[in-house]
């Protein structure tokens, strides 16, 4: 961002970054605003000008003003405050879901891919059948099983998010597997799991990482939508759906309180979005658009 | 052709088994005791009991997963806690409600998605391309339940053009349908605007246009027919994302269909209406993908000889 804004004539290596910048851009302005969003959910208390659950009740449901910049809900509790600290609620349960359902579809995807026989095959048939299963539709059974709470929204969203990202590896899985290297490899003797750790996941981990990107942003949209109808994170925890959802009752009398916890699920989710294609674009310039 | 499709048939029966059981044993990891919730508060517990017996609930777990596939084949999908008897009747009377939802949301993609690709595609990095792909960016990253309550707030509220609160004429139809479509128009439009600069650029194109073509025909009776074949792939895909977009969508505007209900069951720990709709969502989908490659197979010849 500080190259682009240099007016100087660019050279040599300066001038390759201004390029490389100029070409990443999605990648940069992605980093960028998850980079924004990790350091709020990190400093959360400091930067926010009040706590998350001081009320003042001679100031409920004010619209934006000087003290209060968007404005406060129902129990005169600082909207902005309230946002900034669910930043952390919202970015960690999307974050941890992926990462479980990155590691549970990796094991799944390089067995189904690498596997010859029956294991591969039976894992190929449950991802099969898991994907036929809407995976809005999953999130909320599971939820409803688990009951409403941090826990049953992460276990819900990356038992949902698994069968994708198994999918997709195993298709590259095939295509590696007949590779030469791999042939090598099982020439000499090397066992069948040091081939897929060693050799083929590293081969593989660009579509994961890719992958796994764009589902953070699809987790921030379905971990808030179960905030939303009251099956994720509880109240009074600030988490962005669960403010949508309180705020909802009092669109008609104070509607400032859905737009600024709105305009936070936006803002991540299209920053996750812009990562993932950013890296698409960089790491594997074949599947770019 | 007859063998592809019984084969695909054959599948889908295949898999509607297989998540049955799964739901089935997902639904059995539910804490608590059903016939308490059955019986209702204020019940004795001998009550309680006796109805534990009547339902079966005392049986081993395979022997009541067993009862539980022969029901659901004779039409009976358990007993609800709330209606006290088989809710399948109950969940049946507001599917038309769902289906209609959803079925705008189709079209509503069909009607605006398809076109704005297409303009995108054919002012290529001018200003309606611009403006359409800046849509779609921002589109995919607006939660669709945020997207109603702004659309609730301006429409219904401030202007009171559009009705937000249930079913009270068709006017209740169209703010949640774009709602729930928005998503999916934006899908399409960009998918829409790929496939139509990727065959604009093709050796036919530059033929059809040598040889004196106007351009509207090269578009419509060329590009157009070969582009829309991912386009309706998108749009079977996604239908997964209809059905479930459809229960927060449902909910926010009190649309009487399944996905409102679904949640007035998990609220009121009614589990087997969660698991009936559950089932039904499924079986809703597996058909629409069913249906969508069949259609495929009629509009790619290419496919029907694999």
């Amino acid at each position: 961002m500080t190259a682009t804004s240099d007016t100087r004539a660019p050279s040599g290596r300066s001038a390759y970054a201004l390029g490389w910048l100029r070409q990443n851009i999605y990648l940069v302005l992605g980093v960028a605003i998850v980079g924004g969003f990790a350091f709020i959910a990190v400093f959360a208390e400091a930067i926010a000008p009040y706590g998350a659950d001081e009320q003042n009740l001679l100031f409920a449901l004010e619209g934006p003003s000087a003290a209060h910049l968007v404005g406060t809900d129902a129990l005169g509790r600082d909207l902005l405050s309230r946002v900034l600290i669910g930043t952390r609620h919202t970015l960690t349960v999307a974050l941890t879901s992926v990462a479980i359902a990155a590691m549970a579809g990796i094991v799944l995807g390089l067995i189904s891919g690498f596997v010859r026989g029956w294991p591969g095959r039976i894992i190929d048939a449950a991802v099969d059948i898991a994907l036929t299963i809407p995976m809005m539709v999953l999130a909320i059974a599971i939820a409803a099983v688990m009951g409403a709470g941090v826990v049953g929204l992460i276990v819900a969203i990356s038992i949902s998010f698994t069968p994708p990202i198994a999918r997709i590896l195993r298709g590259r899985v095939l295509e590696i597997r007949e590779e030469d290297f791999v042939d090598a490899a099982v020439m000499v003797g090397v066992p069948a799991w040091k081939i897929m750790l060693r050799h083929v996941l590293p081969n593989a981990s660009t579509i994961v990482v890719i992958e796994a990107s764009l589902q953070a942003g699809q987790a921030v949209l379905v971990a808030t939508a179960l905030g939303f109808l009251g099956l994720g994170v509880q109240p009074p925890i600030p988490e962005w759906g669960t403010l949508l959802g309180t705020g909802r009752e009092y669109l008609q009398a104070a509607p400032h309180i859905v737009i600024s916890p709105g305009i936070a699920i936006s803002l991540l989710v299209l920053g996750f979005n812009l990562l993932g294609d950013g890296l698409r674009d960089w790491l594997d310039p074949r599947i770019g658009a | 052709m007859a063998r592809y499709l019984s084969l695909r048939i054959l599948r889908a029966v295949a898999i509607a088994f297989a998540v049955v059981t799964i739901i089935f044993f997902l639904f059995e990891l539910i804490p608590g005791d059903q016939a308490m919730y059955i019986a209702g508060p204020g019940s004795t517990q001998a009550e309680i009991d006796a109805l534990r017996e009547r339902l079966g609930l005392n049986d081993p777990v395979i022997v009541r997963y067993v009862r539980h596939l022969v029901g659901l084949v004779q039409g009976d999908f358990g007993t609800s806690s709330v209606f006290k008897a088989d809710p399948l009747s109950y969940i049946l009377a507001r599917v038309p409600a769902t289906l209609a939802l959803t079925a705008a949301a189709i079209l509503l993609t069909i009607v605006i998605g398809i076109p704005a690709g297409i303009l995108a595609a054919l002012s290529h990095n001018r200003i309606p391309d611009l403006a359409i792909s800046i849509s779609v960016v921002a589109l995919l990253a607006i939660p669709n339940f945020w997207l109603g309550l702004l659309l609730i707030s301006l429409l219904s509220v401030e202007l009171g053009w559009l009705p937000s609160f249930g079913f009270t004429g068709w006017a209740s139809l169209v703010l949640p349908s774009l709602a729930l479509a928005a998503r999916l128009i934006a899908l399409v439009a960009r998918m829409t605007r790929g496939v139509m600069l990727e065959e604009l650029g093709r050796d036919y194109v530059r033929t059809a246009r040598s040889k004196g073509l106007h351009p509207s025909v090269i578009v419509i009776r060329h590009v157009l027919r070969n582009a829309m074949i991912p386009t309706v792939t998108v749009i079977g895909l996604q239908t997964g994302y209809l059905l479930g977009g459809s229960v927060v969508i449902e909910r926010l505007f009190a649309w009487p269909g399944i996905g409102d209900l679904m949640i007035n069951a998990i609220g009121q720990r009614d589990y087997a209406v969660v698991q009936g709709i559950t089932l039904l969502f499924v079986f809703g989908f597996l058909i629409i993908n069913l249906l969508v490659e069949v259609l495929y197979t009629f509009i790619n010849p290419r496919v029907r000889a694999v």
